[in-house]
């Protein structure tokens, strides 16, 4: 790949792989990070493009598992964290509220509740609404990127919203 | 709260993200992206310049032991061999 066709690739799908990563990553300077190693994987490894899929869907895949490896990695360091030292504040409650530039200010502090729901759920949920909702990709164009079926995709994004309703209840009744 | 006003919030809390913009790459993410890149590339060169520096001196290490090791026995025999002849004692039995 020459450094032309590199810099066109980038500049076709930058936009789209910084919002895939901001909704998984739910913050700012780590989702231009995270955007940034998920190209350096795509040069480096193009040659594994069989072309099966588009590019622009081996793309989303290769976005979607590099933020899932950080946010499993993160979990793994934050238990062990855990572990060691249960009774230290400064340990706990990291997550910060997230604010995506996209929602309107009225809707923030709802969206922000959801944000919240939405990393409680299922891995494969999450990733099924995430996509869904925050990149607005069609049911096939998941079922491509997850690579399942349309029907297991419906499935995963109608028990994402059953969990998510059950999640925020409990939610908004303890306030 | 009451209910009807629980399943509201909720409804509303699930629309909150509907209406989402999508979010757009920061400004000068494609020189930010070169820069990191650059930057990778000479941690390779460098990290394999290391790796290269460590065999060599694995190596060095290696031969000089070995070298260390035929020096002292062929000195042990020399040594050996002179007290033999001092004693007019036949060398070869040794």
């Amino acid at each position: 790949m020459t450094e032309n066709e590199f810099q066109t690739l980038v500049l076709e799908n930058q936009d789209r792989v910084y919002n895939t990563c901001l909704g998984f990553m739910k913050d700012l300077e780590e989702a231009k990070d995270m955007s940034q190693d998920v190209f350096i994987h795509v040069y480096q490894n193009i040659s594994k493009f069989k072309g099966e899929s588009l590019l622009s869907t081996w793309i989303y895949r290769v976005a979607v598992n590099k933020c899932l490896e950080e946010i499993r990695r993160r979990g793994r360091q934050k238990r062990s964290v855990h572990l060691e030292d249960i009774s230290d504040p400064s340990v706990q409650n990291k997550a910060p509220d997230f604010f995506h530039p996209g929602i309107a200010l009225e809707n923030q502090q709802r969206a922000t509740i959801l944000f919240d729901a939405i990393e409680k759920l299922p891995e494969q949920q999450k990733i099924a609404f995430t996509l869904a909702k925050v990149e607005h990709l069609s049911y096939e164009e998941i079922s491509d990127v997850m690579e399942k079926s349309i029907s297991s995709i419906e499935s995963l994004i109608h028990r994402a919203k059953q969990n998510l309703q059950k999640i925020l209840k409990d939610y908004y009744e303890k306030i | 709260m009451k209910k009807s006003d629980l399943e509201n919030e909720i409804d509303l809390t699930l629309l909150s993200i509907d209406q989402l913009e999508k979010a757009k790459a920061p400004d000068g993410f494609m020189e930010l992206l070169a820069k990191k890149m650059l930057f990778k590339k000479e941690e390779v060169v460098w990290t394999r310049r290391a790796k290269y520096a460590i065999a060599a001196m694995i190596i060095f290490a290696i031969v000089n032991t070995a070298l260390l090791i035929t020096s002292q026995s062929s000195s042990r025999d020399e040594m050996l061999r002179s007290v033999a002849e001092e004693w007019n004692l036949n060398v070869d039995a040794y």
